[in-house]
């Protein structure tokens, strides 16, 4: 599951940025942070990040806080995804619209790929692991 | 239901589910250049927003940033009156046209849902259902192409509804960018679905004398397939893609590009194709449907669908002179100009609306 569109601010992935951010002149220039994802009790914290791939930069410029409460028991990996759905004004060409992925660990060992439909977004970095238990256990996340 | 108009009486209803406001598609632009071509020519719209997916803050910027706006429910549309409906989207229930009784009903499709389906090789069954449903219970049916025209035919529609007719879109005419240092950047421009062929333009960098070609495509959807392309070919660092660009971001990729390529072996109409005629970029596409009707003789077509004769097509525009490409990008600028902009849009809607309502339709350019 992801906020597929940026759209829905009710669901457990939460809305990252404004649909349309505001067109800026230039560039935007926001420092990579280290240690991207934090869990603050039921919540997922992802803060705001830029990767560098393929030759352009992914942006999520705002934190985005994922409630956990309503995703199933498991191991997801975070994913830095690019946007394919909210549609971006940004003229800088380098720069791209970022969201977040929670890829399950499938059956067979592999992950979900938000590049399969419904999703239909690219993978631009793993951001962190999440294990979440059952109402019993704990949550964990890595690194 | 919400609006931020007092106004309850207007020369046409226009609904849709999409407004140029994080469009998810092509007719969220439709609706942009409508609205601009309405406006200059004196038709008072509301644009009714039914059946959407924006999010309340969404809604909150739409009514803030255009005039005459209401969303609300199919039976709320009781608010309003006109003498014609005009439909844009496609998921409507029996009630839509009960709530405007009295008024006429038009009903534009943007695309053949059964041909979506055939060419893209997905199960669209219910919305195929709807929309024919819709084709059936509205007064008349607008294509944007003849070429949508032959389909429905082709499809039996006409037992649905008879009463059917072309009107082509238009777009807001932007600046000419006409003289075009090459930067050896090939562009893509649409949703990367399979009747595209998006993978054309990628496959193309590998080819001899294209090797110092990157490429920028701009569109919704990614795809495994895309991903995997890519990185097989080994041109992840050559292929720019830059999601689902609109306004600015938009009009920086046609400056980006020097040649526009859409490859479909369907296209309704070819807004993307529109978009950058208008700005005389060279376009390289197939000879199919609404893309002939859009560049008439300015294009450089390719022979087939084929990936072959792409790439024959795309020899033939690189091997073009400076002055060869600029003369063919002013022909088709000057045909979008004479024929495809937002204002010759709205007449041609107005030329309908009057048609099938007689002339309760006025507006302060043709008063009736």
């Amino acid at each position: 599951m992801m906020d597929r569109t940026q759209r829905n601010q009710e669901d457990p992935i939460a809305a990252a940025a404004p649909a349309n951010p505001p067109a800026a002149p230039g560039c935007r220039a926001i420092s990579s942070v280290s240690r991207p994802c934090s869990l603050e009790g039921r919540e997922l914290v992802v803060a705001p990040f830029r990767i560098e791939r393929y030759g352009l930069s992914y942006l999520s410029t705002s934190e985005i806080r994922i409630g956990l409460d309503t995703v199933a028991p498991g191991t997801y990996r975070v994913l830095a995804v690019h946007n394919f759905h909210a549609e971006d004004c940004n003229p800088c060409l380098t720069e791209c619209v970022a969201g977040v992925f929670l890829a399950a660990r499938r059956d067979d060992d592999g992950w979900e790929a938000p590049e399969r439909f419904p999703i239909e977004c690219r993978s631009v970095g793993v951001l962190g692991v999440l294990r979440l238990a059952d109402d019993s256990g704990m949550t964990a996340l890595d690194p | 239901m919400i609006t931020n108009t007092p106004e309850r009486d207007f020369d046409v209803i226009e609904i849709t589910n999409e407004m140029p406001h994080n469009r998810m598609g092509g007719v969220g632009s439709v609706i942009e250049s409508l609205a601009s071509g309405f406006a200059a020519i004196g038709v008072r719209a509301l644009w009714y927003l039914t059946d959407h997916e924006y999010q309340p803050y969404e809604v909150d910027a739409i009514l803030a940033t255009h005039p005459c706006v209401a969303v609300g429910s199919e039976a709320e549309l009781a608010h309003f009156r006109a003498p014609v409906v005009h439909i844009h989207s496609y998921h409507h229930g029996p009630g839509l046209l009960d709530a405007t009784a009295g008024a006429r009903s038009m009903f534009t499709i943007h695309s053949l849902l059964a041909y979506e389906e055939i060419s893209n090789a997905v199960d669209l069954h219910g919305s195929v259902m709807d929309q024919e449903r819709l084709i059936a219970a509205c007064d008349e049916v607008v294509l944007v192409s003849e070429a949508e025209r032959a389909y429905y035919h082709r499809l039996g529609y006409q037992r649905l509804n008879a009463c059917v007719n072309v009107v082509a879109n238009g777009i807001v005419p932007p600046a000419a960018v006409l003289a075009r240092p090459r930067r050896e950047v090939l562009g893509y421009c649409g949703r990367l679905v399979p009747r595209k062929h998006p993978e054309y333009v990628q496959m193309l960098l590998t080819e001899p004398g294209f090797e110092s070609f990157d490429a920028m495509i701009a569109g919704k959807a990614f795809s495994a397939y895309a991903r995997d392309l890519v990185r097989d070919l080994a041109i992840e660092s050559r292929v720019r893609y830059l999601g689902w660009c609109g306004g600015a971001r938009l009009a920086a990729f046609y400056d980006a590009i020097d040649v526009l390529v859409q490859p479909s072996t369907y296209e309704p109409f070819g807004l993307a194709a529109l978009e950058g005629a208008a700005r005389g970029i060279p376009v390289v596409c197939t000879a199919v449907d609404g893309l002939v009707e859009v560049l008439g003789e300015h294009a450089i077509y390719c022979d087939d669908t084929s990936y072959a004769a792409f790439c024959r097509a795309m020899e033939r525009w690189r091997d073009m002179d400076a002055d060869a490409l600029q003369a063919m990008g002013s022909a088709a600028r000057a045909r979008v100009l004479q024929q495809f902009t937002d204002v010759a849009m709205a007449r041609r809607y107005l030329e309908r609306f009057r048609a099938l309502c007689g002339p309760g339709v006025d507006t302060e350019e043709n008063p009736a």
